[in-house]
């Protein structure tokens, strides 16, 4: 049956919106972080009846929410780690109108200032048949991109110092410190709030930070 | 007689309206007008902002 989907999906193409996570970011190495994936359309004029997320190498205690398809179903390893969960609905609508979200509790590996990639396979439905498009490409320059769940430290309000255990692209900053007051690496700062930033340029002895983070990097976080 | 008593009640309530009014005081809220951001009034606040970062926002051990 599944081999049914997938040939589906190879002629269809990928006339689909993405689904994608909500919310976020999760913090590394905490339990019980619920994660919401929302699905904006279907396929092609085709009502969502499936989503099936694949669950990446190292997040573990994972399980599904019961959803608007129902409870989920759960595939496990040889470890007992879930590998897959599912929901699945037995009828379909004969629009595609809704926006159906499903949740996942699990707790993400202790990979800070990092991106979890979680493969999707949706199908969807209509009375000529069943559509089946993968999400699991990088980005959507190589295909369907898949959904991915960005990894902070968990921190506390105000004063946090991190060492960073990987670089961060100048542009992925802002990712990972949208929700920071502040960033300093050295004399250096970053802030995503514009009046902030403004000050940062101001400050005689500061600079606005620029360039990427380097792995080992000390920085001070307010947030 | 009661005709006296009543003009010099009436003109006490006078005189105790008068007297709210030039009090002052009222429960209304004040003028919206009156309300604005510190950077919009510089001169009237103990430490004008300047621009630059407050030192809340220095990490801890900044500049030593």
């Amino acid at each position: 049956m599944h081999k049914k989907f997938l040939l589906v999906a190879l002629i269809s193409g990928t006339a689909a919106a993405h689904p994608h996570i909500e919310g976020g970011p999760a913090f590394a190495n905490v339990s019980g972080q619920l994660v919401t994936f929302g699905v904006s359309h279907g396929c092609s004029g085709k009502d969502t009846v499936k989503i099936e997320v694949a669950i990446p190498t190292g997040v573990t205690g994972v399980r599904g929410l019961y959803g608007p398809f129902g409870a989920p179903k759960a595939t496990k390893d040889a470890n007992n780690n879930v590998t897959t969960v599912t929901w699945e609905k037995a009828t379909y609508e004969t629009d595609d109108n809704t926006y159906p979200e499903f949740t996942l509790r699990l707790k993400v590996p202790d990979v800070p200032f990092t991106q979890l990639m979680f493969s999707v396979t949706q199908t969807c439905r209509d009375a000529t048949g069943d559509t089946v498009v993968v999400w699991d490409k990088p980005d959507d320059t190589t295909g369907n991109a898949a959904p991915r769940l960005t990894v902070v430290p968990a921190r506390a309000k105000g004063w946090n110092k991190f060492m960073l255990p990987a670089g961060i692209a100048e542009a992925d900053v802002p990712l990972y410190f949208g929700d920071a007051h502040i960033v300093w690496k050295g004399s250096a700062a970053y802030s995503p709030n514009a009046v902030v930033h403004a000050m940062i340029a101001m400050t005689p002895g500061v600079s606005v930070l620029s360039g990427d983070l380097a792995a080992g990097d000390e920085i001070w976080v307010k947030y | 007689m009661r005709a006296l008593l009543l003009v010099a009640c009436l003109a006490a309530c006078g005189d105790n309206l008068k007297a709210k009014d030039d009090a002052g005081v009222s429960d209304a809220a004040p003028d919206a007008q009156a309300l604005r951001h510190c950077l919009d009034r510089p001169t009237e606040i103990v430490r004008p902002p300047n621009g630059q970062l407050p030192c809340d926002l220095l990490p801890p051990g900044f500049g030593q």
